[in-house]
């Protein structure tokens, strides 16, 4: 479905230019594929860059045999095309049902009772049926991203491109969108870009790690977390100071007997004591953060 | 597909920007009733020839980049000139509205248009600066990626044409340049060439705003 060869993107010119995008090479096929990253790896610019909105400055990126490259191809892409940003700006003044209906209309769906009908069900699957009428000005931030959902959804997209969708979301709402698109997900591409792990380790069987503009990781999360096995340790101090020797705390917990620490690093020879523990996602992550040498500064 | 809603269109256009013109309108209202018959033929060339062209360039800067969904437009395959043809378009309508709205109320006052010869001749003197000053607005924003550049680009171009309005219509160059030449100088002999001008560079101020509202990439 979506094919990227030697994609980069560089803003601004000369010595200011930042290398938003180095190199991706990445294939995605049917489900849903999770991109995962810390804030300014590129994350973003990918999304842009597929969803026809931003020009990659080299590389090759067809979607769907399209070629993102054209006026053609990008017209072609963004009628497949649902598109959640990750900084959702809205007609405040508008109902839901207006906003989608409003989208719908740009997305091409011309026939008004066909329109209707669709809309309805989308309010629906996002499950916003019962404030269809009221004004988005009144909303939650909850409430909009389900409407931001439902208008990428009016056009029953081949390509679902979510940007950071959970942030802001309280517990409660994050569960429910991540099973909404695990559903929206089986019968098309779903592209979940976030910085959050846990989204993540619950919806996608297929990820890639990006890295200040470069790819340092595709594959499975199993995979991920298996990379880590070796590398995590569970470390009980008395002591005020926190453990250092090249290890990244990724959590502490004050307990009667001292301060339980889980650490992630490449050994822990300067604590006998540490004890190995099964490597969860998280750590993972900051595993291969810290192995691909990017300043993990989690505690 | 039309992949077009007049309905929408007004719905999402930010209500509040309409005190803008209304304002000035009413204003220019108020001065015609105080002043009198004697100077209505002032105040409406005032209104119509400075107040709604820079009400439409700052209006016109503001027209395209105000919108908080832009990045959802830009997801949709609607194009460039589309959204500009919408947005400048609806912002022209309202500019048509005051001016023809205003005349009607000259007309009342028993306005005498003659020196600007024809009906057409009339709709010139505000349509060509209006059109100019819009065409300056959202090129100034689109350049710059910023709103508020327009707006001040306009405001620039008024105020300098506006107090050195003799100089440019000495001037060999500077005459076809005058935005204001048709209200304020209906009888000067380069008034055609003036508003021809003024026309031709409209065309290709919009045109360059298209092809710069191409790069979506700038405005998000």
């Amino acid at each position: 479905m979506i094919e990227i060869t030697g994609l980069t993107k560089i803003y601004g010119l000369g010595a200011k230019s930042v290398h938003a995008l180095n190199g991706i090479d990445l294939q995605i096929n049917s489900g849903m594929f999770g991109l995962l990253g810390p804030n300014g790896a590129g994350k973003t610019t990918l999304m842009r860059i597929l969803a026809g909105i931003v020009n990659p400055s080299s590389g090759i990126v067809r979607i769907d045999g399209h070629d993102i490259e054209t006026e053609v191809g990008k017209r072609a892409v963004k009628s497949m095309l649902g598109y959640l940003p990750q900084e959702l700006g809205m007609y405040p003044e508008l109902t839901a049902a207006q906003f989608v209906d409003y989208m719908a209309i740009l997305k091409g769906l011309d026939d008004p009772r066909q329109r209707a009908r669709r809309v309805g069900q989308v309010l629906e699957m996002v499950g916003l049926q019962d404030s269809t009428g009221r004004k988005i000005k009144g909303f939650s931030g909850g409430m909009k991203r389900r409407v931001g959902i439902a208008q990428a959804l009016v056009n029953n997209p081949k390509l679902l491109i979510v940007d950071e969708p959970t942030a802001g979301l309280d517990p409660e709402e994050r569960i429910r969108f991540r099973n909404l698109l695990v559903n929206l997900a089986a019968d098309r591409v779903v592209l979940l870009s976030t910085h959050i792990v846990e989204d993540i380790g619950q919806t996608c069987r297929d990820i890639a790690v990006l890295s200040k503009g470069r790819m340092i990781f595709r594959g499975s999360p199993t995979e991920l977390t298996q990379a880590a096995d070796g590398h995590v340790w569970s470390l009980i101090r008395s002591g005020l100071e926190k453990p250092d020797h090249n290890l990244t705390v990724v959590s502490m917990l004050h307990l009667a007997e001292g301060t339980q620490y889980r650490l992630v690093g490449p050994n822990a020879e300067g604590y006998p004591e540490a004890q190995p523990v099964q490597p969860g996602l998280e750590d993972a992550y900051v595993w291969l953060m810290k192995s691909a040498g990017q300043v993990m500064d989690v505690l | 597909m039309k992949r077009f809603s007049l309905r929408y269109t007004l719905l999402t256009y930010r209500l509040d920007q309409l005190w803008f013109p209304l304002a000035f309108w009413m204003l220019f209202v108020i001065i015609g009733v105080i002043r009198g018959p004697e100077y209505i033929l002032d105040t409406t060339r005032a209104y119509l020839g400075t107040v709604i062209p820079l009400i439409g360039g700052i209006m016109g800067a503001y027209a395209v980049l105000d919108d908080p969904a832009l990045e959802l437009r830009f997801a949709t395959p609607i194009s460039a000139a589309q959204t500009l043809f919408e947005r400048l378009g609806l912002l022209f309508l309202i500019q048509v509205i005051s001016a023809v709205s205003f005349q009607a109320f000259a007309l009342l006052m028993k306005t005498d248009f003659s020196i600007f010869g024809s009906w057409i001749g009339v709709q010139l003197i505000w349509l060509v600066p209006t059109l100019s000053l819009m065409a300056v607005g959202s090129l100034g924003a689109l350049s710059a990626a910023q709103t508020m550049a327009g707006a001040l680009l306009t405001g620039l171009i008024w105020i300098v044409e506006l107090i050195a309005r003799g100089w440019f219509a000495g001037q060999k160059v500077g005459q076809y340049f005058l935005v204001f030449m048709g209200a304020l100088m209906p009888s000067h002999p380069a008034l055609h060439a003036n508003q021809l001008t003024l026309a031709l560079l409209t065309i290709a101020f919009f045109i360059i705003s298209w092809i710069l509202f191409c790069r979506q990439e700038r405005y998000i």
